[in-house]
């Protein structure tokens, strides 16, 4: 029989790294308060005994004053198994109320002092046999990041018991069993200069101009091209001449070539950028400089009606809209609330092969900064929608913006890899199954109509369900049925849309039928659309999650919607005057 | 006097908190209890960051605006502001 263990503490304490280790899993973890928004489950065995391991949400206290603390208190409240709080040695009196309350929930508990190998740097030291007799529970020292004590912790959690009522208080087991000399740290010292404004927000420029000039630049650009390349010798020629080889019959060999082969190579030719953005943000997350942004945007985002913790799911909405759906649970309501509508306009990779796509057919020479500009553009959007949305919060007095700095850390190679290599089988994983899908079905629209087999487009369903659709995007300038189709099947995934492009234009000629289906006003038009329209289903099925209406994912979709009508018909008009 | 009202390398006590219940256990559960004593670290015109037990926060003017401290400075190392 399997027992349970509840990995708790505070934010950034260490738990997912120790979950990561124990269970071989690859949780997300970061520098950063708040990176884990959900618990996790996993596996392992120690000494004979089979373990089920929940990864719990930092929380600082079981009285919750956000939803990934409510998530923690509630698993907590009814678990039936050890729990192991994992205390920052380096932050440990704060830790101590937690480990109160914990006590007080009557089952056995582990206090694991974790990253004990930094906290002499610090300064620090705790006497962990004094501080185990007076809480009653055993106190191991470990660093889940390298791998040290965590045999100890395991022996300790076979052996754990419900520990006897603890008659001190949180102040005296510090003032017990803590020495702290005050040292200033590298930490502080880079933090003096950094966070005076005059530095800060021109390194935040400096740095967002880096990661975009490395992805979406001429070294971005050559990976995709050489990984494209790849693709193409590995994979579509290979199976190409085998098809052929064999005497397929030629629709199907059309349908696996052209079809659902063309659609899913179209996407996963973005890969290698997508894996340098994902590797940019871990990087800022792992090292700790997201915490410093989130201060130094926090005068900022007050003005929008959001604060420094917003921060967090806007960077990771860069990534995918999805996790950033979740990661605002580190918000209090009202900012959730607000995040659920906006956080969609914020440009996700999967947008990225639209953006290239007719830049490379339109505006050559300018495609960097045009992508910065569509980049920001979503980021303003999602400003000023939230500061729309803010009329409602009238009245009301939000809780003021206080967030720990951790230290600054050197990020763990192997964790880096690890997040890297996650996000973007996630990525390869959607391109194989719902691209793959929607390429499909594209394709069989395309090819069958009423009649059977549609030896004409114009007998095709998905020539009736793109002239049905075409009219509305008139005013927009793309009034084609293409296009209309592409942004229907962008509903599912947003990688549909070239993967859609590809399938009705023919993956040859997409460039040339580009610029005969398009103007340069009107691709401008297509583009600001694609960035600010409805969002995918995945991102729509998570905020009907989170919020538990699907009137409220309804809503989102339709202001959203509104939204890139506006901007789109506005950008046709001026561009169309240039 | 309250912690915005500090300059850089200031350390003082805690003396007061909010009234509010909710706005008061947000402070204490992230280390500003009373008595506690409290370095601000730097300050700018919108917030500073302080370090509580080794741990460094950042806090918003506002935040700093309603943690009241004890009347006089206890060691003050003469650190410019900044911002």
């Amino acid at each position: 029989m399997e027992k349970r263990l509840y990995l708790a503490g505070n934010p950034n304490s260490g738990k997912s790294t120790l979950f990561n280790r124990l269970c071989g899993a690859h949780r997300r973890t970061g520098n950063f308060a708040g990176v884990s928004v959900d618990s996790g489950e996993g596996h392992f065995s120690h000494g004979g005994v089979s373990y089920t391991l929940i990864d719990l949400p930092g929380a600082y206290s079981l009285d919750a004053m956000s939803a990934d603390e409510q998530v923690s208190a509630d698993i907590l409240h009814s678990a039936d198994g050890c729990i192991v709080q994992i205390i920052d040695a380096g932050a440990i009196e704060r830790s101590l109320h937690l480990t109160k309350e914990l006590l007080q929930l009557g089952k056995p508990l582990v206090v694991a002092l974790n990253m004990a190998d930094e906290i002499q740097r610090r300064g620090v030291t705790i006497d962990t046999e004094k501080l185990s007799q007076m809480l009653g529970a055993p106190v191991c020292a470990i660093s889940a990041l390298h791998g040290r004590g965590i045999g100890a912790l395991l022996d300790a959690v076979t052996a754990a018991i419900v520990p006897p009522p603890c008659r001190f208080t949180a102040e005296d087991l510090a003032r017990a069993t803590v020495q702290r000399q005050d040292k200033e740290t590298l930490s502080d010292k880079i933090d003096r200069a950094v966070l005076c404004p005059a530095l800060g927000y021109p390194l935040c420029a400096l740095l967002l101009f880096c990661i975009f000039g490395t992805v979406f630049g001429s070294f971005g650009n050559a990976l995709r091209d050489g990984f494209s390349a790849v693709l193409a010798s590995l994979v579509t020629l290979p199976l190409q001449a085998l098809l052929t080889r064999c005497g397929v019959h030629p629709l199907l060999r059309a349908y696996l070539s052209d079809g659902a082969l063309a659609g899913v190579c179209s996407v996963l030719s973005f890969l290698p950028q997508i894996a340098l953005l994902f590797l940019c943000l871990a990087l800022l997350e792992d090292i700790g400089v997201m915490a410093r942004i989130a201060f130094l945007f926090d005068p900022l985002l007050r003005h929008f009606g959001l604060d420094g913790k917003a921060m967090l799911p806007l960077a990771v909405s860069f990534g995918c809209t999805v996790p950033a759906v979740l990661a605002a649970r580190v918000t209090d309501a009202p900012t959730r609330r607000k995040l659920c509508f906006v956080l969609p306009f914020i440009s996700c990779p999967a947008r990225a092969p639209v953006y290239a796509l007719f830049i490379g057919a339109f505006f050559g020479g300018h495609g960097a900064t045009l992508l910065l500009c569509l980049y920001l553009g979503g980021l303003c959007a999602a400003l000023v929608g939230a500061k729309l949305l803010s009329a409602a919060d009238r009245g009301k007095r939000p809780l003021p913006f206080i967030m720990e700095l951790p230290p600054y850390r050197l990020p763990s190679p192997r964790t880096l890899a690890l997040s890297v290599f996650d996000r973007c089988r996630d990525f390869a994983i959607k391109a194989g199954t719902v691209i793959f899908l929607s390429a499909s079905v594209v394709w069989a629209l395309e090819h069958f109509g009423t009649g059977g087999i549609a030896l004409r487009t114009e007998d095709s369903f998905l020539h009736a369900v793109g002239q049905i659709t075409a009219p509305l995007f008139v005013p927009l300038g793309f009034g084609n049925a293409v296009a209309a189709t592409a942004l229907l099947m962008g509903f599912f995934a947003k990688e549909s849309i070239v993967s859609t492009l590809s399938v009705l234009c023919g993956a040859a000629s997409v460039t040339e039928m580009l610029g005969v289906l398009f103007t340069p006003a009107s691709a401008l038009s297509f583009m600001v659309f694609s960035l600010l329209y409805t969002p995918c289903l995945a991102t729509v099925a998570a905020i009907r999650r989170e919020s538990r209406s699907a009137r409220t994912a309804a809503k989102v979709c339709l202001f959203n919607f509104a939204v890139a009508y506006a901007a789109a018909f506005a950008v046709y008009r001026i561009a169309g005057m240039a | 006097m309250t912690l915005f009202d500090l300059a850089g390398g200031d350390r003082c006590r805690i003396c007061a908190l909010p009234r509010d219940k909710v706005r008061r256990a947000y402070y204490t559960r992230l280390g500003f209890c009373q008595n506690e004593q409290v370095e601000l670290l730097y300050r700018r015109c919108s917030g500073g960051v302080v370090k509580i037990r080794g741990i460094r926060l950042a806090l918003s003017r506002e935040a700093m605006r309603e943690v009241g401290i004890s009347g006089k400075k206890a060691v003050s190392c003469g650190q410019p502001q900044l911002g």
